[in-house]
């Protein structure tokens, strides 16, 4: 189930929050928080919920273990079980397929569905493992607390990843007050129009694009295609994370936050800081120090950066392109950290260049297939010519919808709403307004007959 | 009244009268108090074989269904946005792109001459590919089958891909019948210009009108030297008709009249009672009701016409989608049998076509492939004829 969805917002939305504030006990809160989230979670593909319950079951007994006889071989064991979980489902067929390439070997692949939100809840329960071994919290003895922090519909799917140290006081106990509703719904709103007014609608202009051949149209096809997909991937997650926060400051939960408008970043290793916070946060603190960090020999440095920038690669699919990308950022960061210098690492012009490289990085994360990606590489290198806006015409992206998305896509990746405006009776009034728009949006959206010549 | 109840108040408001609505609808649907006709809107669950999974599918989908299709003025919030879309469009575009189908293709609207038309989504490329695949398919099959006269109908709609106008749809076909063996007989619906394409085809819908079908049906008798001696006439069947292209927007204010080739006088042939019932039998509630289909009651998988009064011993096997429905009928008039198989329905979805046994045991002579012209041309639908029929 998805947020921006009719079944979501008038069924699953409306039943929840009359049970959820019905419940006056925060251990009642949470059975239901579990209950519904499994529901959430099952709609669609009813059986990977019995993975995450299993995951959530292994985990909670085995921590407590951990926890009790001090166990580092149980760290270990958890580590290889969250890991192996993940391994199996997302990595598994990415590693046949490449030995079968590399031995000339005809290893079959194994039939398995990726579930959803997988990578997302690996990650959490590693961050509880690791932080319960490490003393920093106490094993959780209650599984229903440990499910809640688990499976909590809002930030299940697509983060942010929570750690449990942020919400530990929360499962016990928790209210919701009036501005924390108000203030939940204004975000979610927020989240609800980022995904269906602007990243639905540039995603449409970046993949009619791609589909009609991007040698068709040239550099400014490409051009185009390339902001697009930027804004596209910055709205979409942003807007899915500021639904979740939204969602849990409803519930009581206070997430953390995941971005920080990252393309008003100076150079790469402030859009770092910016971007996807919540899983970069997580390499630092259990990749990148326990490695060493920066604190060690320059050779130790660069292979640190190098191995998490590879890790985070592989975390976003099991593709070769991720792991370029992720070493793609990796190299720019040594670069940055050890030939820019910091006046101009702060620099306008820097800024600028900062945004080429971050929409270039986002062509090699879209495209998994080489021969395309090269395609992209020689028309924005301009072997396929300039490109005209008539051969824009049919694609569809000239429509009035598509270009209002880029546009406020782009004037709205900047803070440009200040907080006493945020805080006024017009904004909650725009915000309706928006939440109606994305309603049709969605109504709409959901129209969509079979015609009966087609089948 | 406080900032932060206004904001708490509108939104619970709104979404517990969706849900409330959803709820009473349904209560009422099932007290029958009021009806509701399922639309083609309204998902099927495809059975796994699991019945655990498929139990829970249905379910899921049953209340998906009901959320989606009873919001409150569901036409009304579909027909608002496409017919704003185009009037705020239509200030500065002639073209104007409304959505893609459920076949990804893009539904565009143009506005000089106030009628739909569709845009595939593959590139030039890809065409040239798929067009290459098509031709050795024919080439193939008519060698294999040389011994039966082999004949392809193409109606030409507007549009092939984003790049392609009326006069280089036809190029392509050109390229097309130049790169068919000679044995083949291969004819065109061709329109030079937008009007010419009116007149045949249907503002809203992509099948051609009954002037396009008697056109088509003229040439391909054209194609197998035969002298046409009847004379239809066209008739209205209804006066307000929403052909596919509207049923994919609900958008009102522009439609059709469905017209069809009299029946009247038709040759000696035998045809289903279902067919060709006047359409206030079949007239729904929803004026988007398909009623091409109710018309032709066309969906059929095999129909084999039986000639009484033809003294040729000609047998026709026709393999067609939903433009042959308009003329198989009066095609079968000049024919001992004709067979009429559409791969897409009943027992064609699990079964190939065996075409040498079905020659044999029909005495085939005649085999005429009357598709759109982009299936025939490109299989742009992926029916994958090259597999399905040996």
């Amino acid at each position: 189930m998805v947020f921006s969805s009719t079944i979501f917002l008038f069924m699953f939305l409306p039943i929840f929050l009359i049970s959820y504030f019905l419940a006056k006990k925060t251990k009642t809160k949470n059975i239901i928080l579990v209950l519904f989230s499994l529901i959430f979670y099952a709609w669609g593909e009813p059986y990977y919920i019995f993975i995450m319950i299993l995951s959530i079951i292994i985990n909670y007994y085995l921590t407590i273990l951990m926890d009790k006889k001090k166990s580092k071989a149980i760290l270990i064991l958890l580590i290889i079980i969250n890991i192996g979980l993940l391994f199996s489902f997302k990595y598994v067929n990415f590693f046949i397929n490449n030995i079968n390439y590399l031995l000339n070997l005809h290893i079959r692949n194994i039939n398995l569905a990726l579930p959803i939100g997988i990578s997302f809840y690996t990650f959490q329960t590693l961050s509880y493992v690791i932080d319960v071994y490490k003393r920093k919290v106490n094993a959780q003895k209650n599984i229903i607390k440990l499910a809640c922090y688990i499976s909590a519909f809002p930030q299940l799917i697509a983060g942010p990843i929570v750690r449990y140290i942020d919400i530990e006081k929360e499962l016990n106990q928790r209210n919701t007050t009036k501005e924390d509703f108000s203030d939940g719904i204004r975000r979610f709103i927020i989240g609800l129009s980022k995904k269906v007014l602007i990243a639905n609608n540039v995603a449409f202009i970046c993949d009619a694009l791609f589909l009609n051949g991007i040698e068709n149209t040239g550099f400014i096809g490409i051009v185009i295609a390339s902001i697009a997909y930027t804004l596209q991937i910055y709205y979409d997650f942003s807007g899915y994370s500021d639904m979740a926060i939204g969602l849990g400051r409803i519930c009581g939960f206070k997430y953390m936050e995941n971005f920080n408008y990252p393309y008003i970043s100076k150079n790469i290793t402030d859009f770092w800081r910016r971007w996807h916070i919540s899983l970069s946060s997580f390499f630092k603190d259990y990749v990148y120090i326990p490695l060493g960090g920066s604190k060690t020999t320059k050779f130790k440095h660069i292979r640190n950066i190098l191995i998490v920038w590879i890790l985070t690669g592989m975390w976003h699919g099991a593709e070769w392109n991720f792991i370029i990308w992720g070493l793609y950022y990796g190299i720019l960061l040594l670069i940055e950290k050890y030939l820019i210098k910091e006046k101009i690492k702060n620099s306008y012009i820097y800024h600028i260049l900062t945004l080429i490289i971050i929409t270039i990085g986002w062509l090699i994360f879209r495209e998994t297939n080489f021969n395309e990606l090269i395609t992209s590489f020689k028309a924005l290198f301009g072997v396929y010519g300039f490109g005209s806006i008539s051969s824009l015409y049919y694609i569809g992206i000239l429509s009035s919808r598509y270009i209002l998305a880029f546009v406020l896509g782009i004037i709205f990746s900047r803070n440009i709403i200040n907080d006493k405006f945020k805080n006024s009776f017009i904004f909650d009034l725009i915000l309706i307004i928006l939440l109606l728009i994305c309603i049709i949006y969605i109504v709409v959206g959901s129209y969509n007959p079979f015609i009966y010549y087609r089948f | 009244m406080k900032k932060n109840n206004f904001i708490s108040i509108a939104f619970v408001f709104i979404i517990f009268f969706v849900f409330i609505w959803t709820i009473v609808k349904q209560g009422l649907i099932t007290l029958h108090i009021i009806s509701f006709d399922k639309t083609d809107n309204w998902q099927v669950v495809e059975a796994t074989g699991d019945k655990i999974y498929d139990k829970i599918k249905s379910f899921e989908v049953g209340i998906e269904n009901r959320v989606n299709n009873y919001f409150p003025n569901y036409i009304g919030i579909n027909d608002l946005f496409y017919t704003s879309i185009m009037k705020i469009d239509s200030l500065y575009l002639n073209d104007i792109y409304l959505k893609n189908n459920r076949d990804n293709e893009k539904v565009f609207f143009n506005k000089t001459k106030n009628f739909y038309y569709i845009v595939n989504n593959y590139s030039e490329k890809e065409l040239d590919n798929k067009m290459n695949d098509q031709i050795s398919f024919f080439n193939e099959l008519s060698n294999k089958y040389n011994n039966v006269s082999f004949n392809i109908y193409m109606p030409l709609r507007y549009e092939i891909n984003s790049f392609v106008n009326i006069k280089n749809l036809n190029d392509k076909y050109n390229y097309f019948k130049s790169k068919i063996n000679k044995n083949i007989n291969i004819k065109a619906l061709e329109s030079n210009n937008t009007d010419e394409y009116l007149n045949y085809f249907y503002k809203t819908d992509h099948h051609y009108n009954s002037y396009g079908a008697k056109k088509a049906y003229d040439d391909i008798l054209d194609m197998f030297n035969i002298i046409d001696y009847e004379n239809y006439k066209h008739k209205e069947v209804i006066g307000k008709y929403y052909g596919s292209a509207a049923k994919s927007l609900l958008v009102d204010n522009i439609y059709d009249n469905l017209s069809a080739i009299d029946v009247n006088n038709l040759l000696n042939v035998n045809i289903s009672e279902d067919r060709f019932k006047p359409l206030n039998v079949t007239k729904k509630d929803n004026k988007f009701y398909d009623y091409y289909v109710a018309y032709y009651d066309g969906q059929y998988d095999e129909v084999i016409y039986n000639n009484t009064n033809n003294n040729t011993d000609n047998n026709l096997l026709i393999i067609g989608d939903s433009l042959a429905w308009q003329i198989d009928y009066l095609l079968a008039g000049h024919f001992n049998n004709t067979h009429v198989i559409n791969l897409r329905y009943g027992k064609w979805l699990k079964n190939n076509l065996d075409l040498n046994s079905y020659i044999k045991d029909n005495k085939i002579t005649h085999i005429l492939f009357l598709q759109e012209a982009e299936e025939e041309m490109f299989d742009i639908y992926n029916f994958n004829l090259k597999e399905r029929v040996n």
